[in-house]
């Protein structure tokens, strides 16, 4: 009851459901937009979390990636262009709905599976954050390094094609991470003289520039996206007869979500994807798959709207960022100098909560917003394009000056576009780096703060038992990803002739 | 393979030139046994080692498989000017001030991703523009660059 009333204090003092309300729209706006994945749209509003209060703020980021999830279905349904990437699933049954003159239909089934699924993802949150993070109180020194170091064996499980590439994009984390004060002796390290770089580099900085600049660098280069029909969208709802056809793949949605929100660098896109295979598999009519199914629309929904509330379990109970979109959060969370993981339950009870309601309401918000949002957004994914470039560029120099008045800061989002350019460019994924960026710091201090305490012992690291269950861990998921990556190229092998 | 040996040969050269700063750091009375260039060490040697797998690995694949074509190095001059427009707004921000500077900076964006020419991007920019001015230093009375001209 303690927390119910620590929620609703959280909610009714701050400006917690006006930024819901407010972050579900702009979620809505930036999916709709093909190039502007959730992520995107959260790092955009990142600087802007810097004035408002840490339950705000968390309460606005939470909820532009619940918005984002149902925004992107709106192209991929209209235009056959995915808004994001989770909604890709979406677009082989939604756009064959629209092109048989049901997009409305379409359009009111995504709506609804993602408010189902938002809500079922957002019980498991709530049930499964604070007793994993009851565990990980427990945690002394080493077991924070060894806590860090699993995160960065996740890194492996994150690389999409290339364990390699991952861990060189970790590394490239770090080495960010070492930038700014020694946190040990307090030696300048890698500053060239700038005072600007003595507290390091945040975070932020790092994912606006890898996510934001780095898509407007590319999309400059790539053609404008398809106009959408306004015609004959409007929002309907399936019947009783319908619903409970679509329980099952909404069953499903939750269940698949719910596994890969947990397992870092599942994602939404997995999960749409695997839910819309495993409906296909235990549904009664699978020879409608792929010529308009709304199983096939409600599946996938379902399950990326889960992921926005799962994907922040292992981040709110142990530190770690699993997704693009939970990296972002524990950006905004860092802003406020709050650390997530097991002592926020503790320190910051009000910030906790206020996301579980917040989140709540902001699923509520994208129900009743999604009832009228329709013919806004088709107006947006119409806009020309350069005027939505020039305007997402003025928004990224803008709100990262304002973070702390500095055009350095500018300077290294952009350099950190270029870099976020090139990554793209050679194929090496970018969660592994902001991981690095993130994660750095806690691995680096808590090694050498150990190691100060045992003198200098390195078995301290395997005598702590968390710390050595912690480290088993991290062995047994790298060399899993490892083992799955083998298997992976000979897979590939044997198809390439 | 470009790609791979590209990202390889990248990685060497910070590998090298991060290894050879961490060694110029300086010590401290107040230093651990590992130091404060002994993270940044590892992370050097490690980098090194990864970006070499990654040569070999391009190097083996080399006219083994069918290799996707490369996208024409145009694509990136273009990204390049794009680029170069927030460089120029840096520039440019410290003189001009925030308004007139990101006005200008809307409508360059603009112009250069492909809208036409004329009167309508000049009013879109300068209400934009303006929008944003007003949004953070009269919404949010974030005080935004000031110029030495205005």
């Amino acid at each position: 009851m303690d927390e119910i009333a620590i929620a609703w204090k959280a909610l009714t003092t701050t400006w917690a459901i006006p930024a819901a309300f407010g972050g579900v729209i702009w979620g809505i706006f930036g999916g709709a937009l093909p190039g502007i994945s959730p992520s995107i749209a959260m790092a955009l509003l990142l600087p802007f979390t810097y004035g408002l209060d840490p339950v705000t703020s968390v309460v606005l980021l939470g909820s532009v990636y619940v918005g984002a999830e149902y925004g992107g279905s709106i192209p991929a349904i209209l235009i056959r262009t995915p808004g994001t990437n989770a909604s890709a699933a979406t677009t082989i049954d939604g756009y064959e709905m629209n092109k048989r003159g049901q997009a409305g239909l379409a359009l009111g089934i995504s709506l609804s599976a993602g408010f189902v699924g938002g809500l079922f993802g957002l019980m498991m949150l709530v049930l499964m954050t604070e007793w994993l993070a009851r565990v990980a109180l427990l945690f002394t020194p080493p077991a924070y390094f060894a806590l860090g170091v699993l995160g960065c064996s996740v890194v492996a499980g994150l690389s999409g094609g290339s364990v390699v590439k991952g861990w060189i994009a970790g590394v490239l984390g770090f080495m960010v991470a070492t930038i700014g004060t020694d946190p040990v002796s307090g030696v300048p390290r890698f500053t060239f003289g700038s005072p600007d770089l003595l507290g390091g580099i945040r975070p932020i900085l790092i994912m606006v520039g890898l996510f934001a600049v780095s898509e407007i660098l590319i999309q400059v280069r790539e053609p404008p996206w398809d106009k959408a029909d306004a015609r004959d969208t409007r929002l309907r709802f399936p019947d009783l007869k319908l619903w409970k056809r679509l329980a099952l793949p909404q069953a499903i949605g939750g269940v698949v979500g719910t596994i890969e929100g947990l397992t870092p660098g599942g994602g939404g896109t997995i999960a749409a994807f695997l839910a819309y295979n495993e409906s296909k598999r235990w549904s009664k009519y699978p020879e409608e798959f792929g010529h308009g199914s709304p199983e096939g629309v409600a599946a996938p929904e379902s399950a990326n709207n889960v992921v926005t509330a799962t994907a922040l379990i292992p981040l709110l109970s142990l530190g770690i960022p699993g997704s693009n979109s939970a990296a972002i959060l524990l950006g905004g969370l860092l802003i406020h100098g709050l650390s997530p993981g097991p002592l926020l339950f503790e320190r910051n009870p009000d910030v906790a909560y206020g996301l579980y309601a917040g989140l709540f309401v902001a699923n509520i918000a994208m129900f009743l917003i999604g009832l009228v949002i329709l013919t806004p957004c088709i107006w947006l994914v119409n806009r020309p394009k350069p005027y939505l470039l020039a305007f997402i560029f003025a928004l990224v120099v803008s709100g990262v000056f304002s973070i702390d008045q500095s055009l350095v800061d500018v300077g290294l989002v952009l350099l950190a576009g270029v870099v976020g350019y090139f990554m793209r460019w050679a194929e090496i994924p970018f969660l592994p780096m902001v991981l690095g960026v993130v994660l750095g710091y806690m691995v680096e201090s808590n090694f050498r703060r150990s190691l100060q305490l045992s003198n200098g012992e390195l078995m301290v690291f395997l005598e702590d038992p968390v710390s050595l269950g912690l480290l088993l861990c991290a062995a047994a998921l790298v060399t899993y990803s490892l083992m799955r990556e083998r298997r992976n190229k000979k897979a590939e092998t044997g198809v390439t002739p | 393979m470009i790609k791979d040996l590209g990202c390889g040969v990248a990685g060497l050269a910070l590998a090298a030139a991060y290894y050879f700063l961490a060694d110029e750091l300086p010590r401290s009375l107040l230093a651990d046994p590992t130091g404060a260039d002994g993270l940044p060490k590892v992370l050097a040697v490690m980098l090194g080692g990864l970006s070499l797998l990654v040569i070999i690995g391009a190097l083996r694949r080399r006219a083994s498989a069918y290799q996707a074509p490369e996208e024409g190095w145009l694509k990136h001059l273009r990204s390049a000017g794009m680029l170069g427009l927030g460089v120029a707004y840096l520039v440019l921000v410290g003189w001009l001030g925030y308004l007139p500077t990101i006005v200008l900076f809307i409508l360059a964006v603009a112009l250069y991703a492909g809208t036409r020419p004329g009167w309508r991007p000049v009013a879109i920019s300068a209400v934009g523009g303006v929008l944003l001015w007003f949004t953070f230093t009269r919404l949010f009375n974030i005080p935004m660059p000031a110029g030495t001209l205005f």
